[in-house]
């Protein structure tokens, strides 16, 4: 048996359950669709070691493991972890930009043009301050925010910072609503 | 939903519609692997922060890579010396077990030693004929060990029907189930062992098995 060969062997002996488990966890997947991808993975994995010369094999399976889930969620979509759901047509259910039942259009229209605002704001950001934020805002953490910005937690955090006094210039008091920055 | 996190729902949508779809898994694989230039890598994250969900593959924990990984040798658990010194085990085990119920001696047909799933090859799924008892061997296999075990038996549709008590490394790094044939009807099922460490259970192997 190639090296090649009995290397991916291990990897798929020891690995294959822990990564149906990365799937299911992660992306919420049914079994069978994370032992499908999982199965795509590995085949992507020993074609692409014909070719692979470094060292950091796991690395490198990582990447196509993830690369996996990415196309499959782009093609299939589903709810993004953790962030809740929201009926809007439940009459029980209401957000701070809807207003009472029985408040009148002016307290609508003011609550919409205030989103608008803080929506502006956020755009106006320089783009790496912008970027940390919108991902803050979404509910990733700030060692997610570093891995996928390919920078450090500790300049993710101090974005995030800029990004909150920029937008105490632009918005005044109105940061202090803030969600709490815990990255 | 806080009116700071509506704002941003309005951004992403309205950066969505400016951007338009998602970069390809092609675009996104040639990001993870450095083949962007800088200016190219900038442009594809700011079309994927509108699109959180597949942010979320690039970011969810992944599982590490442990202790290293030594070529699969298929067999460590088929050798001879091993089979024979496991059914030396699982026959003293049941003339011991037969003593402690009756007088008479009991025998049990089948003792079916398990192929772990998702091996190369053909797949070997053991057969339960729907006579007597079984025993089944479950070879630990693999390289990497455990200070505890569990064994788990699951129907078809993944249900758990039984689970073992919690296992210290057996000697011949086979678990032997004795499995009375009233347990299982016919159907396809699947033994499980994990490995548990700090109190979290790692699925390590399965084991397919059908009973006819």
């Amino acid at each position: 048996m190639r090296r090649d060969d009995e290397r991916f062997a291990a990897l798929y002996q020891k690995y294959y359950w822990r990564i149906v488990g990365f799937y299911k966890s992660a992306f919420r997947l049914e079994q069978q669709d994370a032992e499908d991808l999982t199965q795509e993975a590995f085949v992507r994995f020993l074609r692409a070691l014909e070719e692979y010369r470094g060292d950091a094999e796991w690395a490198f399976f990582e990447k196509i493991a993830r690369n996996v889930a990415y196309n499959h969620i782009r093609h299939h979509g589903t709810q993004m972890r953790g962030a809740p759901t929201v009926d809007l047509d439940d009459p029980n259910v209401h957000t701070e930009v809807e207003a009472k039942e029985e408040a009148g259009f002016a307290e609508r229209e003011e609550a919409r043009q205030r989103v608008a605002w803080l929506r502006d704001a956020i755009a106006a950001l320089p783009a790496g301050q912008r970027q940390c934020l919108q991902l803050q805002l979404q509910g990733f953490t700030g060692p997610e925010i570093a891995k996928f910005l390919g920078i450090s937690h500790m300049a993710v955090r101090s974005r995030i910072r800029d990004a909150r006094r920029s937008l105490r210039a632009s918005v005044g008091n109105a940061v202090d609503e803030l969600p709490e920055d815990e990255s | 939903m806080t009116m700071w996190k509506t704002a941003n729902e309005e951004l992403l949508a309205e950066q969505r519609r400016r951007l338009g779809a998602p970069p390809t898994a092609e675009e996104v694989l040639a990001l993870t692997l450095g083949k962007l230039s800088d200016e190219e890598a900038e442009r594809l994250r700011d079309r994927l922060i509108a699109y959180p969900e597949l942010v979320r593959t690039l970011t969810a924990p992944f599982p590490a890579e442990e202790a290293e990984v030594v070529p699969f040798a298929p067999r460590r658990w088929q050798s001879a010396t091993a089979i024979a010194a496991m059914l030396a085990i699982v026959l003293g085990t049941l003339l011991w077990r037969a003593e402690e119920r009756s007088a008479a001696p009991h025998v049990i047909r089948e003792i079916h030693l398990l192929t772990p799933d998702g091996g190369r090859g053909p797949a070997e799924v053991a057969k339960l004929s729907p006579d007597g008892d079984w025993v089944l061997a479950v070879p630990l296999a693999g390289e990497q060990r455990f200070e505890q075990y569990r064994v788990e038996i699951a129907d078809g549709a993944g249900k758990r029907l039984w689970r073992s008590d919690l296992l210290p490394q057996p000697a011949s790094d086979t678990f032997t189930i004795v499995v009375p044939r009233a347990f299982l009807r016919p159907g396809t099922y699947r033994v499980v062992v994990n490995g548990v460490a700090d109190g979290q259970e790692v699925p390590l192997t399965s084991f397919t098995v059908r009973v006819e």
